[in-house]
C-alpha cells in the first residue's frame, strides 16, 4: 500500500508541474507532406510552448519524419518510437492516437496510460478497427476532433466518448503572392488518378486554354506548396471523405478561389458563397472552364473573394493553441482532482486530518 | 507610372470604303476602358479624303485626342515610328482601326506595370476573332505555357527564333526602348512584328504578356493586308515567301536600323 500510496503522489506531482507526457502517435508519410501530420506537430509545439511535456510518436525506429517538408521548429521537436522499448508510460501519461490507427488501440491497451483519439477523418475512424469493435472497448473515453460536423458525427456512433474540437490552423506563410496571379490551377485531389483526369479532360473541352498550367500540389515542402499556391490564380479540390478540407481553406488564405466538390460530410466553414462549389463532379472541369474565361476578362466577382477572406479570419495559430492548451489543462484539473481523491482514500485516517 | 504614362497611338492610312464602321468601334472601346491613358495620337496620312473625315470627326470623350498628319510614307510601320516619335508619355500603346482594347486593358497595365517595374513592353493577351467577331483563338498566351520560354510569362530571344506568333498591336511599350532598339522597319514588309521582337529581345528588351485579356484583334479582315497575302492571287504568299521572311528577319534582327533593302524575286 506503501508503494501504491508512493506512485500516486509522484503521479500527482507530475500532473500538477506538467511534468507528465504526452504523445501524439504519428503515421510516418516518409517525407510526403499531410496536413493530418502536420497537425499533430503543431499541437506538440502549441503544448510545449505552454509548458507541457509534449513530443512526436512514431511507431517504427526507422522513422523518416518531416524534415524534408517541414521546418526544424516542427522537425526539430522531440520524437520517440514505439518500437525499441524505450518508451515507459505511467497512468499519469497520455497516448493521443490517430483515428486511422485503430489496430495500434490493441496493441497499447494494456498501457498504465490515458488513450485519446485525435480524429481528423472521420472517414478512417473504421478502417482498422475490427467489426462490432469502437474506441471505448479499448478503454478510450475522449476523443478530439476538428470540426463540428465531425464532433457530431462521432457522438452519433459513439455516444459515451466526450469529443472536444480543436480546431485546425494555417501558418501565416499561407499568403497571396505579391505579384498579380498566375494563368496556373493547384489541383488536390485524393486520389492522384482524379487529378489526371481533370487536367486532361479539361484540355480535351477547352483547347483554347491549352496554355494554362496545372500544378498538382504533392511532393513539396510545405513552404513551396504555400509560395505556389498563392501564386495560382484558382485552386481544385476533389475529396469527397475530406473531415476538415484544409487544402480549401490554405487557398482561401492565399486568396485563391477555390472550385471543389461538395464532402459528404459538409465542414462548418464551407458555405454557398465561399467558393465554387459542385456536388456533381463531372461538371468540375466545366466549371474551370468558365471560371478561367472569367479570370482572364478580370470578371471574377469581389463578393467571392470577400466571403474567403471573412471565412479565413475564423482560423488562427491562436485559436488552435488556445483549444488544445485549454483541453489539457482541463484534464489536468479532473485528473488532479481524481488522483487526490484516490490519495486522500489510500492514506490513513489520522494522517488526512 | 500608370495609364496616364500611356498615348494610344492609331496609324489611318486611308478612311475609304468601311473604315468608319471599324474605326468607330476601335473608338469606342478606348472610350469605354475603366482606366483611360493619357492621350489617342491618330497619326493619319494627308490626302484630302482623309483630312475631310477628321475635320468633322467628334473625338471621344475622357482622353485627349490629337491628329497628326504625315506627308511622309504611310506604310503601318512608318506611321508607328511617327508616333512615337510626337508621343511625350514614358509608354505608348499601338491601336490598329479595326481593332478594339478591351475595356479592363490600362487597368491590368496599371496593375502590371507597379507589380513589374523592369518590364519594357506589356503583351496583352490578344483574343483574335473574324469579321463576325467569332473567337478563333488567342494570341501572346504561348508565353504563360509552363516550359515555353525561359522564364514563365516573359520572352526572350531564343524562345522567339523558335516561334514566330506574337501580336504587338495593343502591347505597351517604353518609349525610350522602343527608340533605341531602332523602331519598327517598314523593309520588313510581312513579318515587322517577328524581326522587331527578335531584335528588342536580342537587345535586352524585357517582354511579358499580362494574362488578361486586353486586345481584340480581327483576323484577316477582308481587303487587309494580310488577307491579301493569304487570299489575293496577286499578291498571295507561297510557302517558300513566308519562309524567306521568316529567314529575313532573323538575319536582319541584329541591325539596329533599317536597311531599306530591296527585295527582287
Amino acid at each position: 500500500m506503501e508503494q501504491q500510496l508512493k506512485q500516486l503522489e509522484n503521479g500527482l506531482n507530475k500532473i500538477k508541474d506538467k511534468s507528465f507526457n504526452i504523445y501524439f502517435l504519428t503515421q510516418d508519410t516518409e517525407g510526403r507532406a499531410a496536413a493530418s501530420v502536420m497537425m499533430n506537430y503543431q499541437l506538440v509545439k502549441h503544448l510545449r510552448n505552454n509548458g507541457y511535456n509534449a513530443s512526436i510518436m512514431y511507431e517504427k525506429t526507422q522513422f523518416k519524419g518531416v524534415g524534408e517538408w517541414l521546418d526544424s521548429e516542427y522537425s526539430d521537436l522531440p520524437h520517440t518510437t514505439i518500437e525499441g522499448g524505450e518508451l515507459k508510460v505511467g497512468p499519469q501519461d497520455f497516448v493521443i492516437v490517430p483515428e486511422l490507427y485503430g489496430h495500434v488501440l490493441e496493441q497499447i491497451v494494456k498501457m498504465p496510460c490515458s488513450k485519446i483519439i485525435l480524429c481528423q477523418s472521420y472517414d478512417y475512424i473504421f478502417e482498422t478497427l475490427t467489426p462490432g469493435t469502437s474506441w471505448v472497448n479499448y478503454g478510450v473515453t475522449q476523443a478530439i476532433t476538428t470540426s463540428k460536423t465531425q464532433e457530431e458525427y462521432i457522438k452519433s456512433l459513439m455516444p459515451s466518448i466526450k469529443t472536444s474540437i480543436v480546431p485546425v490552423s494555417i501558418p501565416e506563410y499561407f499568403k497571396t503572392s505579391d505579384k498579380p496571379k498566375k494563368p496556373i490551377v493547384a489541383i488536390h485531389t485524393r486520389d492522384p488518378r482524379e487529378t489526371m483526369k481533370i487536367i486532361k479532360t479539361f484540355y480535351i473541352l477547352n483547347p483554347q486554354f491549352k496554355w494554362i498550367t496545372f500544378k498538382d500540389m504533392r511532393n513539396m515542402s510545405n513552404k513551396e506548396f504555400a509560395e505556389s499556391l498563392g501564386e495560382c490564380c484558382v485552386s481544385v479540390w476533389v475529396d469527397r471523405i475530406a473531415g476538415f478540407g484544409t487544402f480549401p481553406l490554405e487557398s482561401m488564405m492565399c486568396e485563391t478561389p477555390v472550385i471543389g466538390t461538395l464532402p459528404i460530410l459538409r465542414p462548418e466553414w464551407l458555405t454557398n458563397e465561399n467558393g465554387i462549389w459542385s456536388f456533381d463532379e463531372s461538371k468540375i472541369v466545366e466549371i474551370l472552364g468558365t471560371y478561367m474565361k472569367n479570370w482572364l476578362e478580370d470578371n471574377v466577382p469581389e463578393a467571392l473573394h470577400e466571403k474567403m477572406k471573412e471565412t479565413v479570419t475564423k482560423i488562427s495559430e491562436n485559436k488552435q493553441e488556445e483549444s488544445i492548451v485549454n483541453f489539457f489543462n482541463d484534464i489536468v484539473l479532473d485528473r488532479t482532482k481524481e488522483m487526490q481523491d484516490a490519495l486522500n482514500k489510500l492514506t490513513p485516517v489520522g494522517e488526512n486530518i | 507610372m500608370n495609364s496616364k504614362d500611356v498615348t494610344i497611338i492609331l496609324p489611318v492610312h486611308d478612311v475609304k470604303g468601311n473604315f468608319v464602321e471599324w474605326f468607330d468601334k476601335a473608338i469606342k472601346s478606348v472610350e469605354q476602358s475603366v482606366v483611360k491613358p493619357n492621350k489617342l495620337s491618330i497619326i493619319c496620312k494627308e490626302t484630302e479624303d482623309n483630312k475631310n473625315f477628321f475635320t468633322d470627326w467628334t473625338p471621344p470623350a475622357g482622353i485627349e485626342s490629337e491628329i497628326i498628319y504625315n506627308k511622309e510614307e504611310s506604310d503601318f510601320c512608318s506611321q508607328v515610328n511617327l508616333g512615337v516619335d510626337k508621343t511625350e508619355t514614358e509608354f505608348f500603346s499601338i491601336l490598329e482601326y479595326d481593332d478594339e482594347y478591351s475595356n479592363i486593358w490600362f487597368k491590368q497595365f496599371d496593375q502590371y506595370v507597379e507589380s513589374y517595374p523592369d518590364v519594357d513592353v506589356f503583351f496583352p493577351l490578344v483574343v483574335d476573332t473574324d469579321e463576325q467577331g467569332q473567337f478563333i483563338g488567342f494570341t501572346n498566351e504561348a508565353l504563360w505555357a509552363m516550359g515555353f520560354s525561359e522564364e514563365l510569362g516573359f520572352l526572350d530571344n531564343n524562345t522567339a527564333l523558335k516561334y514566330q506568333n506574337f501580336q504587338v498591336s495593343g502591347m505597351i511599350m517604353r518609349k525610350d526602348k522602343f527608340e533605341s532598339v531602332g523602331g519598327l522597319k517598314p523593309s520588313i514588309k510581312l513579318t515587322f512584328n517577328y524581326e522587331f521582337l527578335l531584335r528588342a529581345t536580342y537587345n535586352d528588351t524585357v517582354i511579358m504578356t499580362i494574362p488578361k485579356v486586353g486586345y481584340k484583334h480581327t483576323n484577316q479582315r477582308v481587303n487587309s493586308l494580310f488577307w491579301d497575302y493569304k487570299f489575293n492571287p496577286d499578291i498571295k504568299l507561297g510557302q517558300e515567301e513566308a519562309k524567306f521572311w521568316i529567314d529575313l528577319s532573323k538575319k536582319e534582327y541584329f541591325f539596329t536600323k533599317d536597311r531599306k533593302l530591296e527585295y527582287t524575286a
